[in-house]
């Protein structure tokens, strides 16, 4: 089985309705953990790694775009996933939530995970990513190192340094 | 909730239904039928008027059932057929004066004498009908929405591919809902026992009452695959509150909840018959007002979890996890 494996974060308003950011987290770990057995981690220290420690007792639908973007993000890594899959982490979130989300990332990458998302941005996947694909209707056009890609893209798009 | 409580205070005395004409002057018999005591002393409410065109005014007003003066030995009743429901019983109850006068003049012994009761337990009130009636609909209404609105919802806002991308077996999320719901409906029949064995509304629960537990549980599971079924095929929850109503009062009128079956035209009684509400209602009545014993709910036992498999297995068909 492939799930257990993977996180997968859809969409930052997929939360059950009324419940607070502990309780979607503790949702989520508890109904993983009623299948595979994954040990039901601690939803404090949860909040802690995506900086929501203050927001624990709000309800998700009252989180900002770039908080629920990274209550998303908790959510898709309740059960611990080598692989996880984020689509448009930091669409709809302004420039100071994008560079947390940003950190965010980068720690989860450097926790030894490997992260696939999806992005509008060049400078997100220049300054994020070690590998970058330009997909155009379902097709891959251009794959490699963000330098590579960006530089040599057919729009000619050449994105600033982020 | 709200309908046990108004319809329970409507219905209380119903009952007690009495019948008030007004007499103009002195009317012997119905001093006689006051004063010979129940039956008849007990359903007469007499009032009286000065004049024939004031107890006429009376009974077309509708303030009065029925005028009554006498002529000698003439006796004349005059009633409004305005209130057909009161008209046939003014009109026997007071027939009924003039002969039980008549056997008195003939100062002969009754040869007949005439008893009648109804078959259910004296204190068999409305409340014992239709709290079984409302509940299968509260309950009814309550599965089914629930079950409706939150597949929708959860599709819309894509929680649905959340759930199914995520190491979270189908299986844990339908039992926590059907758990849910379960427990919901039970608290349910436990909060309107409660209110309507309160003294003011007086339910009078029978032996096997019980076994409206059992009824209970299936009742919700049936009414869930319906719900199942309409989140599946709605695309708004919008569409789904009305699927769902669609469904749901035609089977509270039809199939006994509000109104009594007795009463239904033929072709209804044979349409109630595809209805689960149906046997969910007269199941719970049996076992909880007409005193049956546990084994009258045993059909409804069975054809409920029979309906929730056909209608479940159709609703997993159509069900989709995106609106795409």
């Amino acid at each position: 089985m492939l799930l257990p494996r993977i996180g997968v974060q859809p969409q930052a308003s997929s939360f059950f309705e009324r419940l607070t950011a502990r309780e979607q987290i503790r949702t989520f770990a508890s109904l993983c953990g009623v299948l595979y057995g994954v040990p039901a981690k601690n939803a404090d220290d949860m909040l802690g790694t995506v900086g929501l420690t203050d927001q624990a007792g709000v309800r998700a639908e009252k989180l900002s775009g770039g908080q629920a973007q990274r209550l998303s993000i908790a959510c898709a890594l309740v059960h611990d996933p080598e692989l996880l899959f984020l689509d448009e982490p930091t669409g709809a979130v302004d420039p100071q939530a994008r560079r947390n989300l940003w950190d965010l990332l980068r720690e989860i990458s450097n926790s030894g995970r490997t992260v696939v998302l999806t992005t509008h941005h060049m400078d997100e996947a220049e300054s994020l990513c070690d590998r970058v694909a330009i997909m155009d209707h379902g097709k891959i056009l251009r794959a490699g190192p963000p330098a590579a890609v960006t530089l040599t893209s057919r729009s000619g798009y050449r994105s600033s340094p982020g | 909730m709200l309908f046990l409580v108004f319809f329970g205070s409507i219905y209380k005395n119903s009952s007690a239904s009495k019948i008030s004409p007004v007499e103009v002057g002195q009317v012997q018999l119905l001093s006689q039928a006051r004063r010979a005591g129940p039956p008849l002393a007990k359903v007469l409410a007499v009032s009286h008027a000065r004049s024939v065109a004031a107890a006429l005014d009376a009974v077309r007003k509708g303030n009065s059932d029925a005028a009554v003066l006498q002529r000698g030995a003439h006796v004349i009743v005059r009633y409004s057929i305005a209130d057909q429901t009161k008209a046939g019983p003014v009109n026997s109850v007071l027939a009924s004066v003039a002969q039980a006068a008549n056997q008195a003049a003939s100062g002969q012994p009754p040869r007949f004498t005439l008893s009648a009761s109804q078959v259910e337990d004296k204190s068999l009130k409305p409340i014992q009908y239709f709290t079984p009636g409302l509940l299968g609909w509260a309950l009814a209404s309550g599965a089914t929405f629930g079950a409706a609105i939150t597949l929708v919802s959860w599709r819309q806002n894509k929680l649905l591919r959340r759930l199914r991308l995520a190491p979270i077996g189908t299986g844990s999320i339908v039992a926590a809902r059907i758990g849910i719901a379960l427990a919901i409906g039970l608290i349910q029949l436990a909060v309107f026992l409660a209110i309507a064995r309160l003294p003011y509304f007086g339910l009078q629960l029978t032996a096997a009452w019980w076994m409206t537990i059992p009824l209970v549980v299936c009742g919700i599971l049936a009414f869930m695959s319906i719900g199942l079924l309409v989140g599946a095929i709605a695309k708004t929850q919008q569409a789904a509150t009305a699927i769902a109503n669609l469904i749901i009062l035609p089977m509270a009128f039809l199939g006994g909840a509000f109104l009594p079956q007795d009463f239904a035209p033929d072709w209804v009684r044979q349409a109630s018959y595809v209805m689960p509400l149906r046997y969910q209602v007269t199941g719970m009545q049996d076992v909880m007002a007409r005193g049956e014993g546990p084994a009258a709910a045993l059909p409804a036992i069975g054809i409920l979890p029979g309906f929730t498999l056909v209608v479940g297995v159709v609703a997993v068909r159509t069900f989709r996890w995106d609106d795409i």
